[in-house]
């Protein structure tokens, strides 16, 4: 820069060329002057609208919400006082919300990549290019190669609009959902084929005289009314027995904590159920009413004593017994906890079975404390894309022979190597809406691999997270804030209060900014260009939900006046087995030659200098999803590894120290996190929350902080019934980082 | 009436919701915290195993060690009892105890962001925002105010209302009908060590030995020392700036007085 | 008070220049919008580089010449650049142009600086036009500059200038230091800087 010229002296000279002003001129308003900055904030309750009928998202349990906005921007989310689920309140990350929205790093307009896969170079561009980007690409694979060229990954509400065109209309069936092969779909699976029930987690603790967890962290897991149900039985005076090798949150509340031996759990159940049994400490008559295959069952698993158990899972044999006696004492008033993410070793759909058939083998079904099914409001229109007929229903676990008890779409390993080698059909257009596979599925160099074989990529998103890397084109999808795209239905939490139902759609709290549009639009969009306009079932989000409602006499418009939320008289859930079986032995699972009765197979214990590497949840992070969120990550920036105090005095680790983390196949984690020395846990195993460590630098708050568990999950191992993913079967060596 | 805040730990799950209800209803800036939820454990207690949660908030004390350090300015505030309509003249500098209602508040425009009352403060309630700063000020002090504004329109404490476990109870101790004085009668205690006895109106309530025990130790065990010189050359600081800024000496003479503000720091 | 020797155009500039200094705000305003054929081409390119002669900064000039010289498409060269440095990017952190950003110790868009800007604006008989970007984009400040010097109204100009717009852009500019490479938009920053700051 030269000289000592001024702005003043420069202004001296001549004229430019001026550009048009995008500012519009509107009449003066009566104040002057300059505005003065409050030194304190007014407070959320002052000068703000209450905008009603929203639905979180920043997990999946979908807790009803209100939002105080003042002049179209919101101040704070609080919980819908109509709501007879969360009522007024939200866990930190649905107050966290506020942040997601206004996240400068989230995606604000379409964007094309001008570089390469995994090493993106965007360029914004109009809607119309990306769209016709997209449906020519996905189309030219659709005519060349089938439906089945095409495969998705998708999580959330977000995502089932498209998912459901992509599938049922234009007729894919790689459609593979992590909810279900990387979380709860072989527990889903296992309770169908024992009860014919779905159980979710739908067990009435509020009511339990006993509740019983494996793994189940309630505490750190925070869904909201299920933490709310908890509490109440604890408060009730439930006792809680937690089966966990780690002091958990809900160990901390227990009265019995057995620290088990990890991967060993379904032996302690077998144990337990054959003391009942041997004992006729079980619930005989409802055993009499609904079971079949109880005497195969009941020889079937007459191995496990509670010596032999006690041996295998590294507990005193007297504390299975104790918790086996509080649960045949307190029958048929146990919650016996199916879990939530059940992919732990890829045994998981016998321990699943397990657990289901002490549920049936306590009677603890249909009554209170028990395993009951809340009754939802019926009679909402079913509103989706029509299933066409598809020249060729290929079913990828059927041509491999395999997983016959899968959840429904394609098992993710099966999937992962068609479209590797081609085999036994190309698998060349990948759709992914709201779900970072990078960090979601074991072996990511695996799933690099696939999307660099792909023609064409598409990622539709609110955060570039590590997925958005690979993809072609990415559209910026609308937060749960600024969209209105499902209906939740319920019944009140506590099932032994007066029935209620809710009926709560979701609906925009907040207009959109920049380019962003709902995955509902951007779905018709595409499909209108592939040629499938007369098969949307919705012209737009609002049209999709009024359908809905129309099967209630409801509408948007009629539930907005009710300050968001319908609520009505319920149904009692209780007592409704009359159709029941239980079914102790399978016949089905014998024909395509699964272990008919539920079956333990012990897993790979660590080997020498090495530990194994559990993960879990953090109340502050619904995983990588919310790593970018400044509130959160000033809460928990970091996940600390949780070392045993002996093990940790062995390897001179102290409180704090900053490690790394090397697995059984030398893979070193790429970046490093912080060392918790507790007794807490035991000595052959270390813990961590998963989400973190992300790569993507345009994740500004998140990058590189913390250690990305996944990236050592490379030993995959595959639920045989199922297909889903184990992920706890990896073992580390702890290295001080300087 | 003396407010109070009572934490039921056997309710709480340290899930941090509090924390977050608070930041967004006061705009509180994202690395500072007006209340905070620290994890206690897994140790070994006298009792076994136990783990808990320390949510913490300003305990508005019955003797603050904050509210006599404020070297600004005291000036005449008259207050009001809200069920009474009683008046009290006191003479006040920018932190006060409220007579009536018994909570210890700021005056945001008369701070002068010398941070003597974040030193001495054993429970490390308060925190200085350095981006307030301004002609008069090196920062602005903010800290929980038992969300008075909310509860005078008839609303509960933002922490209060967002807590999923219903772990939070705020109410008048003076009341012995109230909530929080049954949970005094059940033996809810605040965080004192032998050094620090100043009279905390957050309390916590546990039913197991091992977590009263995991809290006790969360307790401040000494009382900060506060350095009143700073405070002093704060306060005159301001009013030299402004007498030297007219004779146009501002950069040297406020880089003259920084330094000597550090030089006291070291 | 405010007797600190520190304005910008004291009072009562001659209207010449108040026109000059509009149509500079403008044209700035534009190199901070994503640029469009109709708008980035070659005319802007021709006046960005009289403006760098006029304040002798052969320099940057020059540098900005070469890029000229060495680009085969102008135009998508820029997208990317701006999409990386203002929308989302890689490999690099991006440098949001939203002054919620900087002032209101969060990061985050949508914060008490965008409304007070947004009433500043109004205050001064100006609202968006859309309600696509935050009212704190600097492409929209600049814009607003130019509707206020072109009416003359210095004293505003200077407030604004003082109170809402350089405590963000200086942090703006020092992040950009960092992270811009880029001589089209190297360039903007410093003729934005140079056009803002106050004059001893």
């Amino acid at each position: 820069m030269a000289s000592n010229l001024t702005r003043r002296n420069f202004l001296k000279a001549a004229s430019l060329a001026a550009a048009s002003v995008p500012l519009s001129k509107v009449a003066a308003r009566a104040q002057s002057g300059v505005v003065k900055a409050p030194l304190v904030a007014p407070g959320s309750f002052k000068d703000t609208q209450t905008a009603v009928g929203g639905l979180c998202e920043m997990c999946f349990w979908r807790c009803q919400l209100v939002g105080k906005v003042r002049d179209g921007r919101l101040v704070k989310l609080e919980g819908n006082p109509k709501s007879v689920d969360n009522g007024v309140s939200l866990c930190a990350r649905g107050n966290a919300g506020v942040a997601m929205l206004y996240d400068p790093d989230r995606l604000k307009y379409p964007l094309k990549n001008v570089g390469k896969r995994g090493a993106p170079k965007w360029q914004r561009i109009s809607w119309e290019e990306a769209l016709d980007t997209c449906a020519s690409k996905l189309k030219t694979i659709v005519d060349r190669d089938g439906a089945k060229g095409l495969c998705f990954f998708g999580h959330g509400s977000h995502a089932k609009y498209l998912m459901d065109f992509l599938e049922r209309t234009v007729g894919t069936p790689n459609v593979s959902e992590a909810s279900f092969f990387q979380c709860r779909g072989v527990r889903d699976t296992a309770y169908l084929t024992t009860l014919e029930i779905a159980p979710d987690e739908n067990v009435d603790m509020a009511n339990a005289k006993v509740i019983f967890l494996t793994g189940m962290h309630i505490g750190e897991n925070i869904h909201l009314s299920h933490v709310k149900n908890y509490l109440r039985g604890l408060e009730r005076g439930a006792k809680l027995v937690v089966v966990d090798p780690r002091y958990s949150a809900s160990a901390a509340k227990s009265h019995i904590w057995v620290p088990i031996r990890p991967g060993t759990d379904t032996a302690m159940l077998l144990a337990i159920m054959n003391y009942l049994i041997e004992n006729e400490k079980y619930n005989v008559d409802f055993v009499d009413e609904y079971g079949e295959g109880f005497e195969e069952f009941a020889e079937g698993i007459k191995e496990w004593t509670l010596e032999k158990a006690a041996a295998e899972c590294d507990v005193p044999a007297a504390q299975i017994k104790e918790v086996a006696d509080l649960l045949a004492a307190n029958m048929p008033h146990v919650a016996i906890h199916p879990g939530r993410h059940t992919t732990w070793y890829g045994t998981d759909f016998q321990r699943s079975r397990a657990l289901a058939c002490l549920t049936g083998l306590l009677g603890a079904i249909g009554c209170k404390g028990g395993l009951v099914i809340p009754k939802k409001p019926k009679g909402l229109a079913k509103v989706n894309w029509p299933h066409l007929e598809h020249e060729e229903d290929i079913v990828l676990r059927e041509l491999a022979e395999k997983h016959y008890f899968a959840p429904p779409g394609a098992p993710t390993e099966l999937l992962r190597d068609a479209a590797i080698t081609g085999e036994p059909y190309p698998i060349k257009g990948c759709v992914i809406c709201g779900q970072n596979i990078i960090q979601c599925m074991p072996n990511q160099e695996k799933t690099i691999k696939m999307l660099e074989q792909m023609e064409f990529v598409l990622c539709v998103d609110i955060m570039p997270t590590d997925s958005t890397m690979y993809a072609d084109i990415l559209l910026p999808d609308c937060s749960y804030l600024e969209k209105g795209d499902i209906v939740k239905t319920g019944q009140q939490w506590d099932l032994s209060e007066e029935p209620q139902q809710y009926i709560a759609p979701r609906m925009a709290l907040v207009a959109p900014g920049f380019e962003r549009k709902d995955s509902i639009w951007i779905t018709n969009e595409i499909a209108k260009r592939m040629g499938y306009g007369d098969k949307i079932p919705a012209q737009s989000q609002e049209e999709l939900a009024d359908k809905a409602l129309a099967g209630v006499n409801l509408s948007l418009a009629k539930i907005k006046a009710e300050g968001g939320i319908h609520v009505q008289p319920g149904e009692d859930p209780y007592n409704n087995i009359e159709d029941l079986t239980v079914y102790f032995y399978s016949e089905d699972m014998e024909d395509e030659d699964y272990p008919p009765v539920p079956t333990y197979t012990p897993v790979e214990r660590p080997p020498e200098g090495f530990v194994r590497l559990v993960y879990g949840r953090t109340p502050l992070h619904t995983f990588n999803r919310t790593a970018n969120n400044p509130w959160l990550v000033n809460e928990a920036p970091i996940n600390p590894l949780w070392v045993n105090d002996k093990l940790a005095a062995r390897l001179g680790l102290k409180e704090g120290d900053t490690i790394k983390l090397v697995n059984q196949d030398g893979v070193t984690s790429r970046t490093t996190t912080t060392v918790k020395v507790t007794p807490g846990i035991r000595e052959d195993v270390v813990y961590m929350y998963h989400g973190y460590g992300t790569r993507n630098p345009e994740m500004t708050n998140a990058v590189d902080r913390g250690i990305d568990d996944t990236s050592l999950i490379t030993r995959i191992a595959v639920d045989p019934e199922s297909g889903a993913h184990g992920m706890r079967n990896n073992f580390v060596k702890i290295m001080k980082a300087s | 009436m003396q407010y109070g805040m009572v934490i039921d730990v056997d309710r709480c799950v340290g899930c941090h919701a509090c924390v977050i209800a608070c930041k967004a209803e006061w705009e509180v800036p994202t690395q500072f915290d007006r209340n905070w939820v620290h994890r206690l454990g897994p140790s070994i207690t006298s009792d076994g195993m136990a783990a808990t949660y320390y949510p913490g908030l300003c305990n508005h004390c019955a003797e603050p060690p904050c509210v006599p350090v404020c070297p600004a300015d005291p000036v005449s505030v008259t207050f009001k009892d809200a069920k009474t309509g009683k008046t009290v003249t006191m003479e006040v500098g920018a932190t006060w105890k409220d007579p009536f209602n018994g909570t210890v508040q700021v005056d945001t425009e008369r701070c002068i962001g010398c941070g003597a009352c974040r030193d001495a403060c054993p429970y490390n309630a308060r925190f200085v925002n350095e981006a307030l700063a301004d002609d008069h000020s090196l920062g602005k002090v903010d800290k929980c105010t038992y969300c008075m504004p909310r509860v005078a329109e008839g609303l509960e404490p933002a922490c209060v209302q967002t807590c999923l476990a219903r772990a939070r109870i705020f109410g008048d101790l003076d009341d012995p009908n109230s909530e929080v004085s049954q949970y005094v009668k059940k033996g809810a205690v605040g965080l004192t060590s032998q050094a620090v006895q100043i009279g905390p109106h957050g309390l916590y309530f546990a039913s197991k030995k091992g977590d009263r025990e995991l809290l006790m130790q969360a307790a401040p065990q000494e009382m900060p020392k506060v350095s009143m010189r700073r405070s002093m050359l704060t306060k005159m600081s301001i009013v030299a700036k402004n007498q030297v800024k007219e004779i146009g000496l501002l950069g040297l003479a406020g880089g003259l007085l920084v330094k000597s503000l550090q030089d006291d720091e070291k | 008070m405010t007797a600190a020797p520190t304005t910008l155009d004291q009072g009562n500039a001659p209207a010449g220049e108040d026109a000059t200094l509009s149509a500079i705000y403008s044209l700035l305003a534009l190199t901070m919008r994503y640029p469009e054929a109709a708008s980035c081409n070659e005319q802007l390119f021709d006046t960005l580089e009289s403006l760098l002669v006029s304040l002798d900064w052969s320099g940057e000039r020059a540098a900005f010449q070469d890029w000229r010289r060495r680009s085969a498409d102008p135009l998508d060269d820029l997208r990317t650049a701006y999409t990386r440095l203002f929308i989302n990017a890689v490999p690099h952190v991006t440098v949001p142009p939203y002054a919620s950003v900087y002032l209101d110790g969060s990061g985050m868009l949508q914060g008490p600086t965008t409304e007070r800007t947004r009433d500043f604006y109004r205050a001064h008989g100006y609202d968006l036009a859309s309600e696509t970007e935050p009212a704190d984009h600097l492409a929209l400040e600049l814009d607003f500059l130019a509707a206020l010097t072109s009416e003359g109204r210095d004293e505003a100009e200077e407030v604004f200038l003082r109170t809402l717009f350089r405590p963000w852009f200086t942090r703006f500019k020092e992040r950009c230091t960092q992270e811009v490479r880029h001589p089209f938009y190297m360039v903007s920053i410093q003729l934005i800087d140079f056009f803002t700051k106050e004059e001893q």
